[in-house]
């Protein structure tokens, strides 16, 4: 929907370019009658001032999109600051203001006269396809420009880019060839001597705008996925606090917009408290002060949760240990893994510790009531990992992933299928497909409804390898690690994303 | 004469026969059609099965492998070695940014994971040989009683036994030079 709206934005934005010296110079450049001189010349120059547009486009808002995604664009507020530009510029197309800022340029005359005029036609196109480089007739360019940074999404950026080329393009292309003739004067006519006709597309430009920010503004989530913290893992969320590992190193504390290290690593936050654990030792502590509340001793443990009531923590892969904060009782064992299969991180709310189990046989969310001993499986798949839950009591968020996608995806902590859960998150599989048919052979079509074989799954990057790890859940965002692993080298970021 | 009368009808019906037969396989190949299709040795529309990394190449015993050089794939379509586990392009175990080793996933039989997904009982019936990329592939059908193949139109019988049609095809390479 965002896509298609955009796109009918900038091809509206195109179109109205036409009303530019530009605009208005191509047509006749490449009227028969003018430079090309014959109507052959003038679709041969049609076509290459086509393609100019439309590479011209590209370059600009994919290269815009680029940048934003370079820049980390995508975030809750750069989604907000795009929204509002699209309001601010559907207001000023809709009252017909004076655009502002203008450049005022022009392609060079002289081109037409000393290339042929294909070529010229060509490079020209490039130019108005490059929307900046000459009179801009409508607030539009100047808000798809920062939609495509604020978006950050190059595929996007690519579409828009096409779309605005082919709107450049197409009133140049249907006029000139008839640019001689009594339709083609009526029409040039109608352009130059009738501003109901631009006031009128400055309106639907206005219209277009206005859907772009309602679209924008309630885009699906994955517009609002940003990065939370770079070189980091392990994201622990509680209120307003955020805590993150750095890979290989200790724990760091985010808390009204500061970031402080913390004394130990694993970091984990619940009940007002943050914890870390400092090598065979968690501590709880104060997050204003960082002052320790309680100590508990964690022979070889590894990442761990705790609640008002329990601390968890994780041995190797295989082993959970559970010991209540009150330290009535010794730790104890309080699941182990099952021949080669892997047990996840803890996640705990109140007496209740939720852990993935995964390994050849498929993969598993399991639900552990610490205190009535039951266990109970919430979610199940055989050919699909279902990895490090986070769970605040009332919901359940989870990497789901597969040979096609890889999601975070959150619900309820009842037992039901994964389809029945909310996809906040999508991104490539962590494997890379093929193109599906062998060099030199195509994909088949026959038998499939309209000749259309099902569209191929998302892949990453040659080389790159992707995988969707730890997660938290906070009040207002869901946080998952994302791996990349390159060259033998493993990177980690913590991405949120908008519940 | 009758000798001759009766070599006559011969010559005919051989030729008639040579025409029928020609057209036959014609109608099965056309000039360049084995080529034409989505892997070598493959001269029929039925697609393949899904398979984690795209052509539906799996091992002797129907497991996943990546197409372009047989290497042991997961149903999640990342490498693996021998045990399971997941490696990357060097072998090396993946691993978070604390050096935690990633799961292992499953590893299906390609023909019963399809069983799973589209829930009906699948198997293996019957195969053929060609070569291809100078080795010799075995072509292999997933077979079930469904009319309807993956494709979406009616199946055919293709290398299927006691009723079962072809609902996608994979393949197996061998090491045999041809």
């Amino acid at each position: 929907m965002l896509t298609w709206v955009l796109a009918a934005a900038a091809l509206a934005a195109g179109i109205t370019g036409a009303w530019s010296p530009c605009g208005f110079s191509m047509v006749e450049t490449l009227a028969p009658a003018g430079y090309a001189g014959r109507l052959r010349t003038t679709l041969v120059a049609c076509l290459t001032f086509t393609l100019g547009a439309l590479a011209g486009g590209v370059l600009t808002f994919g290269g815009l999109a680029k940048l934003g995604e370079a820049l980390g664009a995508g975030g809750t507020g750069a989604v907000a600051v795009a929204t509002a530009i699209a309001v601010a510029a559907a207001a000023g197309e809709a009252c017909g203001l004076r655009i502002v800022p203008q450049v005022r340029r022009q392609v060079p005359e002289s081109w037409r006269r000393v290339l042929p005029v294909p070529l010229a036609a060509g490079l020209y196109g490039v130019l108005l396809g490059l929307g900046f480089t000459t009179f801009i007739l409508t607030f539009a360019v100047w808000a798809l420009a920062a939609v495509s940074v604020a978006l950050g999404d190059p595929a996007l950026g690519a579409v828009l880019g096409l779309a605005f080329g082919a709107g450049r393009a197409l009133p140049v292309i249907a006029l000139a060839p008839v640019a001689d003739g009594d339709r083609g004067n009526a029409a040039h006519a109608a352009m130059a001597e009738r501003p109901g006709i631009l006031r009128g597309l400055r309106a639907a430009d206005a219209v277009a705008l206005a859907l772009c920010a309602a679209v924008i503004g309630v885009a699906p989530a994955q517009a609002a996925t940003t990065i939370a913290a770079a070189e980091a893992s392990g994201p622990a969320a509680d209120a307003d606090l955020f805590a993150f590992q750095r890979p290989g190193g200790i724990g760091y504390l985010r808390r009204g917009g500061s970031t402080f290290a913390l004394p130990g690593r694993d970091p984990a936050l619940a009940a007002g408290l943050v914890g870390w654990r400092d090598a065979d030792r968690i501590t709880l502590a104060d997050p204003a002060t960082l002052a320790p509340v309680s100590t508990y001793d964690s022979p070889g443990g590894g990442a761990f949760a705790f609640s008002d009531q329990w601390v968890v923590w994780r041995v190797g892969t295989t082993r959970l240990v559970a010991q209540p904060r009150n330290v009535s009782a010794p730790p104890r064992i309080v699941a182990t893994a099952r021949g080669p299969e892997q047990l996840g991180r803890p996640a705990l709310a109140g007496q209740a510790v939720v852990f993935h189990r995964a390994g050849r046989s498929g993969s598993q969310i399991r639900l552990l009531d610490l205190g009535a001993g039951h266990e109970r499986v919430l979610r199940s798949e055989r050919r699909a990992l279902l990895l490090n839950p986070s769970f605040d009591g009332s919901a359940l968020l989870y990497v789901r992933s597969t040979s096609t996608r890889q999601e975070l995806r959150l619900g309820r902590p009842t037992r039901r299928p994964t389809t029945r859960d909310r996809r906040l998150y999508g991104t490539t599989p962590t494997g890379r497909r093929d193109a599906g048919h062998e060099p030199g052979h195509h994909r088949h079509r026959a038998g499939y409804p309209g000749g259309k074989p099902p569209p191929l799954a998302p892949r990453p990057p040659a080389g790159v390898s992707t995988t969707l790890w730890t997660t938290a859940l906070g009040p207002s965002a869901a946080y998952v690690t994302r791996l990349r692993h390159r060259g033998g080298s493993t990177t980690a970021t913590v991405l949120s994303v908008r519940r | 004469m009758n000798e001759s009368r009766r070599g006559f009808l011969a010559k005919v019906s051989g030729a008639l026969m040579a025409v029928t037969g020609a057209r036959t396989v014609g109608s099965l190949v056309a000039p360049g059609e084995a080529e034409a299709y989505h892997f070598c040795g493959h001269i029929y529309t039925t697609d393949s099965c899904p398979h984690p990394t795209g052509l539906p190449r799996i091992d002797s015993r129907g497991r996943p492998l990546r197409a372009k050089d047989g290497h042991r794939v997961d149903d999640l379509g990342r490498l693996v070695d021998i045990e399971g586990e997941p490696i990357d392009e060097d072998g090396v175990r993946l691993t978070d940014a604390e050096g935690v080793p990633l799961p292992a996933a499953s590893r299906t039989p390609v023909c019963k994971a399809v069983g799973e997904r589209y829930d009906m009982r699948t198997q293996i019936d019957g195969a053929w040989y060609r070569c291809c990329g100078g080795h010799v592939r075995k072509l292999v059908d997933c077979c079930s009683h469904n009319r309807h193949r993956i494709n979406g139109d009616k199946s055919l019988t293709g290398y299927c036994y006691k009723g079962r049609r072809v609902f996608c095809v994979m393949y197996f390479q061998t090491k045999v030079p041809c």
